[in-house]
């Protein structure tokens, strides 16, 4: 699954850890998420889409593999 | 959603005072090596009960240690927990096999002590803390690259 959670970041001008303080978990995960190393619950999904007030498969897209 | 909130791990400072353990039995049991050869037949039992202590301290510090939650508990680190678990259950069962093939092919091996048997859990244990901290450590080597 791709997504755009540091396009959108970038756009917020928030940096990675204010991200994961504003939701609840660590920059490690958020850093994860960005890479696409870790695919978030839909639960964590939600609540990144809702910090950046857009729907949620604007940030988050199935890619090819999925 | 309250689904699934309710966590059974202890608060983080418990993992502290599991290091703090850790290092108290590992010490212990480092002086006693060195001491051993020092003691005299009559402190033999002073002996026995420090390293009966050290190994209680071992075993209490290491359940302290794999399950309490970590500074920030998230998914993610659920995930790793989950995987470590999976893997040791994995370890775990190819040394089930291996004890019952040597014990079927070699009965009263010296080896298979009753003392190794009730060292094994603790054993599976480490691995385990071992294998989630490596995780974790890879997951954060990662992000410095």
């Amino acid at each position: 699954m791709k997504n755009t959670v540091r396009v959108e970041r970038a756009i917020m001008d928030i940096t990675q850890q204010q991200l994961a303080d504003a939701i609840g978990v660590s920059r490690n995960t958020i850093n994860s998420i960005e890479s696409g190393k870790y695919v978030p619950s839909t639960v964590l999904a939600l609540k990144i889409a809702r910090h950046f007030g857009k729907p949620t498969d604007a940030i988050f897209q199935l890619d090819e593999n999925d | 959603m309250n689904m699934n909130k309710k966590s059974i791990l202890m608060p983080h400072a418990c993992q502290k005072v599991g290091w703090c353990l850790l290092i108290l039995s590992i010490l212990t049991v480092l002086t006693l090596m060195v001491l051993a050869k020092a003691v005299s037949v009559d402190n033999i039992d002073v002996v026995l009960n420090l390293s009966k202590g050290a190994y209680v301290a071992f075993v209490i510090a290491i359940f302290l240690l794999c399950l309490s939650r970590e500074k920030v508990e998230d998914e993610m680190i659920s995930g790793f927990r989950l995987k470590s678990i999976g893997i040791i259950a994995y370890v775990f069962f190819v040394i089930l096999l291996v004890i019952s093939a040597v014990l079927w092919l070699k009965p009263g091996n010296p080896y298979l002590s009753e003392l190794f048997l009730i060292a094994l859990p603790v054993l599976l244990f480490v691995l385990y803390y071992g294998l989630f901290k490596w995780m974790i450590w890879r997951s954060q080597k990662q992000q410095a690259l």
